[in-house]
């Protein structure tokens, strides 16, 4: 490795396949990287970094860690994959409906409120049945549908009696009768590199709770959507789930650390590979062994010219 | 590398010390889900399980 070369870092606590898949793909693209395993870190506010890093994935298991390590490495100047603006706007979904909310980025219609009965009320304006979700929280868990008021009624009542400040928020969302199927996309900078259907005889269609992966072509429409989201939470490396309605694509979630362990043999992608030419892309550097042209700096977007924006679906 | 095969207090495991990394969780025979949490003396704790923040 030469004295030019970037300095790379992966930051994770839990070693998954995706890490695995990234650090293969560096070591192919020739590039060195550091391996940073997040509970051996500590960092002295006061003093110089031992190392300052050109680019660092955050790739955390742990949201509030994540956070925190890319306020970290972003204060002592390095660029983080995904920049911690991203990370809060994605890892909240009423952040997430918010920032799409105001950018015109078509979603399930949405209501958040903050007691029983204002809940109540408004499940009845969104019509049953209806999902309530945790506005913090992954691979679909304590995500429920219910199917009327009784139901609403007795998952609110769990939730005050559980306490603690994240059922102190009702974050409620029209169901949408999918087609047994939702669409995971991976937007890597200003592409749309691959996208799969999640199929699963369940309405939870994530792959970590039993759905079936097989590949979605990536036309004009889903391109569209999935780029005007990544824009609106900030950008970066991201996974971006939709589904089909008959108002068309709309946008239930934007995921700041993506999972794909499933979809690069079945998209035929290589997506840790597309991560890592972008990786490589925001410092200059080469495409190295893959080839492939390097993705613009951060901030020199050019996503394609994208459709007239909907009006905003949340309602608050 | 040869597998070595590490006691620990929640069952043994069969690992290749030269080939772990930290992070990496390794199921020990007792059924136990441990994560690798040193490789300098090499050590294993178990698993925290899933909290509210994790994944996506």
């Amino acid at each position: 490795m030469s004295a030019d070369s970037p300095r790379i870092a992966v930051v994770y606590d839990r070693l998954r396949p995706e890490e695995r898949l990234l650090f293969d793909a560096f070591e192919a693209a020739g590039v060195a990287v550091d391996r940073l395993y997040a509970p051996n870190l500590a960092f002295d506010l006061g003093a110089a970094p031992e190392r300052r890093y050109d680019v660092v994935l955050e790739r955390c298991v742990s949201q509030s860690r994540g956070l925190a390590l890319a306020r970290l490495f972003t204060a002592a100047g390095s660029v983080v994959l995904n920049r911690p603006e991203v990370i809060e706007a994605c890892g909240d979904k009423l952040a997430t409906s918010a920032v799409l909310a105001a950018a015109g980025v078509p979603t399930p219609r949405t209501v958040v409120a903050f007691g029983a009965e204002e809940a109540l009320a408004r499940c009845e304006e969104l019509g049953y049945p209806v999902v309530l979700k945790p506005v913090v929280g992954s691979w679909g868990r304590m995500v429920s549908r219910l199917s009327d008021a009784d139901a609403v009624a007795a998952v609110l009542e769990h939730k005050e009696v559980l306490g603690g400040p994240a059922h102190r928020v009702i974050y409620l969302q029209e169901h949408v009768d999918k087609p047994g199927r939702d669409i995971r996309a991976f937007v890597v900078g200003d592409r749309v590199v691959a996208a799969i259907y999640r199929e699963s005889e369940h309405w939870i269609t994530n792959t970590a709770r039993g759905g079936v992966a097989r590949a979605c072509p990536v036309d004009d429409a889903l391109a569209g959507v999935c780029l005007r989201a990544a824009r609106a939470v900030g950008g970066g490396v991201l996974a971006v789930d939709l589904v089909e309605s008959e108002r068309g694509l709309l946008v239930v979630e934007v995921n700041h650390t993506m999972e794909f362990r499933n979809s690069i043999a079945t998209t035929g992608v290589d997506i840790p590979g597309e991560v890592v030419r972008h990786a490589l892309g925001l410092v200059g550097a080469p495409a190295a062994a893959t080839g492939a042209a390097a993705d613009g700096a951060w901030g020199a977007w050019e996503a394609p010219p994208l459709p007239a924006a909907a009006p905003p679906t949340a309602v608050v | 590398m040869p597998r070595t095969t590490v006691h620990t207090p929640h069952g043994r495991v069969d690992v290749d010390p030269q080939a772990l990394e930290l992070g990496e969780l390794i199921v020990s025979d007792d059924g136990v889900e441990l994560e690798v949490v040193s490789l300098d003396p090499l050590r294993f704790e178990p698993a925290p399980m899933e909290d509210e923040d994790w994944g996506e």
